[in-house]
């Protein structure tokens, strides 16, 4: 009735109503062989990925999630500007999708640019429950091609995600297949000396980390578009085309760096936001990242998109042809890399004799300074200088083991080279600073924000309208790509209004990152660690925004029960 | 009798306490470890040798059932055989306070031990178990076994380990001096198929140590034993 209504309004008042679509998305399982195995996991619409979404911005959609799996479901609509009831998390957005329901989305699609879709229930975005998602947009792209293909890059394991978990839980390098060995040992005796060489090994053993602690999980089958190596899919390409990449790190564990040998890439999105064109030979996507690159291949010749997971296990590759059946060089994989004394946190540093270490008297005082006070790009020229290279990203701890170095020798895309294309809030002092230090125990398996995991915290409050600084302070020996639903992160790259949003925000081991965000969007969001065991494990924090528009800001009592943490914050509330 | 009830409530209160607790960076998980499932070849009848696990807890209560078992191949009896059931709390970030009963089915007598004790990781990743023992017949005794991992490949690594028992007095019934009473020592060369399978070989020396060897002796049995040893590590 109130539709029609407003129809009539509008026709009356001469406006035409938006553009508008209806979806049928369908959740069910999944037989897939991908690795030479039979494996089942879960699927929208029969497929891994699932399909490409398209839709167009400021469209008003209509998606129907029909659940035919035996287990409660759900869509999260990863980056999407939304009311926060249609965000997809259940036990904070809704009550999940059970066996046999349809829920229907309704929202508008957001701006233009690349995303993603995947489940936000239990663990099944690891077994195949993600897709792309293209926003088109309204108007000219301040950038031009002739074509575009997605990009998805996943993983994909024989052992269930639920086995994973439970195994990691057990002996967290059950999947370590890259351990440090005796003749590493050698090696590095004969580089660096024996006593260097011992010392390092002490050191390490000492605090009961592991150097090759780079990925936790490996042993995947490694994804492009949901084909293996030897499938090797293809995105075809006329010579002299402009071709617009849009890549999408859907795995649930693992970072790729990425090349195309023979092709420079320039980036010109990153999360869903134009960027200022960065042309790079090299770039790194965290799990939950989007990149958009574009590349010109001239020569009528197979070029081979490779993607070399960090901890260097494994690849996913595909191939850019001008006709279907070729295939470029693939590349060998590289060593893999080694975490060092300076991306080893702070705190628990106490008590070594930095005078052994050559890296880590510098790394250890860089990394206790606050990073978010210091301007990114005077700092990374500075560092520079200090260092060796001249090219030192600002965003890792100086000398970093995990600091990546492209394979030809020329530009890796660093997080302080993005520059927003067109800032979407205007500059202003924030409110206040949240800071939040990404804690672990590795050898427990247990990750946390402030030494507690979800079950354990309070959500974290913010007021609509106010501007926070949210300061990141990775004291743990892992990356963490961190992803807060519902609002933009942006980026403190000391770019001042120019400062890049992004929905998912990497911080590297004993590095220090600030972002601003712009509260306004009631309701409760999810923020946590994409790294899907890492969330699992507790790296979740639960967000509350209060106040704003009166209509959006309900929140279901019977929703906030739903949420178990809700009982556990009850349970140790009393204690204290 | 009274100690398997007492065991009984530290199961029950492992699973009431974290109630409230069921979100999934706290749920219960279940464990199976076969640390050590071997056979031993040695002078005189070789040796069936197994030791392992069950695990069942969360992040902040764990219940251990455990069973360490040995068998000779001639005679058919069970050299030792002795089943553990402990509640298990972390008390920092790498250790953990284990407490319960300890129940040895052989040799005779049977008998059945209070145990306390801590299991976690050393520096240096060192493998560390230790626990004190009370026998219900008053004796007090403690047992140390410490282990490493060395990679030598990323497929195969070497393990050694030493196990220790101490006893802090004698027992004429169970053959056991006062001091040092059995050493074990151990190097295994395992090859990883997975995290959670590896197929091992390497070799294993015991030796029954002081008073407790005296008993051997005047018995007529052998004090100690080197043995080459062929198993598998499974966990699931």
């Amino acid at each position: 009735m109130k539709l029609r209504i407003l129809t009539t309004l509008c026709l009356l008042l001469g406006i035409t109503p938006a553009v508008a679509g209806t979806y049928d998305l369908e959740v069910g399982p999944i037989s897939l062989d991908v690795s030479g195995q039979s494996v089942d996991g879960f699927a929208i619409n029969g497929q891994v990925p699932a399909p490409l979404l398209r839709f167009k911005e400021g469209e008003d959609l209509t998606i129907n999630v029909t659940n035919t799996l035996k287990v409660d479901t759900s869509i999260h609509w990863h980056g999407f500007v939304l009311p926060f009831d249609q965000d997809g998390v259940p036990g904070m957005s809704f009550p999940g999708i059970k066996p046999g329901e349809t829920f229907t989305y309704r929202f508008k699609a957001p701006k233009a640019g690349t995303y993603w879709y995947h489940s936000h229930s239990g663990l099944q975005e690891g077994a195949g429950m993600y897709g792309p998602i293209i926003i088109e947009p309204e108007g000219r792209e301040p950038f031009r091609y002739d074509r575009d293909h997605v990009v998805v890059l996943s993983d994909w394991h024989e052992d269930s995600p639920m086995q994973v978990f439970r195994n990691l839980k057990r002996s967290p390098d059950y999947y370590n297949g890259i351990q440090r060995t005796v003749g590493e040992f050698f090696r590095d005796a004969e580089q660096d000396g024996l006593d260097a060489t011992i010392s390092d090994r002490l050191d390490w053993g000492e605090m009961r980390m592991m150097p090759s602690d780079i990925s936790d999980v490996q042993g995947y089958t490694y994804l492009m578009n949901g084909q293996n190596a030897d499938q090797n899919w293809t995105g075809l390409f006329a010579p002299g085309e402009r071709i617009r990449l849009r890549f999408i790190n859907a795995s649930a564990m693992t970072f790729f760096d990425v090349r195309i040998p023979g092709l420079k890439m320039t980036v010109v999105q990153a999360d869903a936001n134009n960027v200022r064109p960065v042309p790079v030979d090299e770039f790194r996507i965290a799990v939950a990242e989007t990149y958009d690159v574009i590349v010109r291949p001239r020569e009528d010749k197979a070029f081979t998109i490779f993607a070399e997971t960090m901890a260097r296990d494994g690849f996913a590759r595909g191939t850019l042809a001008p006709r279907e059946g070729m295939s470029g060089e693939v590349p060998d994989l590289r060593d893999p890399p080694r975490l060092t004394m300076a991306d080893m946190d702070h705190g628990s540093m106490e008590g070594m004799d930095h005078s052994k270490m050559d890296h880590a008297a510098m790394g250890h005082g860089m990394g206790s300074m606050d990073h978010s006070k210091m301007d990114h790009a005077a700092m990374g020229h500075d560092m520079g200088a200090m260092m060796s290279g001249e090219d030192d990203d600002p965003f890792y701890a100086p000398g970093s083991g995990l600091e990546p170095d492209a394979a030809n020798g020329g530009k890796f895309l660093s997080l302080a080279d993005l520059r927003a294309q067109e800032p979407l809030y205007d500059e202003r002092p924030y409110d206040r600073e949240i800071r939040l230090r990404l804690t672990g125990n590795m050898e427990r398996y247990m990750w946390s924000i402030n030494g507690k995991k979800l079950s354990e915290a309070e959500p974290l409050r913010l007021q609509y309208g106010e501007r926070v600084r949210f300061t990141f302070i990775n004291e743990t020996m892992m990356a963490h790509p961190m992803h807060l639903h519902g609002m933009w992160k942006i980026v403190d790259v000391g770019a001042g209004k120019w400062n890049p949003l992004k929905h998912v925000l990497t911080v590297p081991p004993n590095v220090t990152i600030s972002a601003d965000v712009e509260v306004d969007a009631p309701g409760q969001w999810a923020f946590h660690c994409h790294l899907m065991y890492h969330m699992a494990a507790g790296m979740f924090r639960k967000v509350i925004v209060e106040g704003g528009p009166e209509d959006t800001a309900m929140i279901d009592p019977e929703l906030e029960k739903l949420w178990g943490m809700a009982n556990a914050d009850a349970v140790s509330g009393a204690h204290h | 009798m009274r100690w398997p009830v007492l065991a009984a409530g530290c199961v029950l209160a492992t699973f009431i306490l974290p109630a409230a607790a069921a979100e999934m960076d706290n749920m219960i998980l279940t464990h199976v470890s076969i640390e050590r499932l071997e056979y031993r070849v040695q002078d005189g009848d070789d040796v069936g040798f197994v030791e392992g696990d069950l695990v069942i807890g969360n992040d902040d209560h764990k219940v251990v059932l455990g069973i360490e078992a040995e068998r000779s191949t001639g005679g058919g009896q069970f050299e030792g055989s002795e089943v553990h059931l402990l509640y298990r709390k972390p008390i920092s970030d790498f250790f953990d306070v284990q407490a319960g009963i300890r129940h040895d089915l052989a040799p005779d007598p049977e008998t059945t031990h209070l145990a306390l004790g801590l299991t976690g990781l050393l520096e240096q990743w060192i493998e560390f178990e230790g626990n004190a023992y009370l026998s219900d017949d008053g004796d007090v005794a403690f047992r140390m076994e410490a282990e490493t991992e060395v990679f030598l490949t990323r497929r195969v690594f070497a393990q050694p380990l030493v196990e220790l028992d101490i006893s802090a007095s004698e027992n004429q019934a169970r053959e056991i001096g006062a001091g040092f009473s059995k050493v074990e020592a151990g190097l295994r060369f395992h090859y990883v198929v997975t995290g959670g399978l590896s197929p091992y070989v390497g070799v294993n020396y015991e030796a029954k140590l002081g008073e407790t060897a005296d008993f051997a002796r005047a018995h007529g049995e052998d004090t100690d034993a080197t043995s080459f040893v062929a198993g598998v590590r499974f966990a699931y």
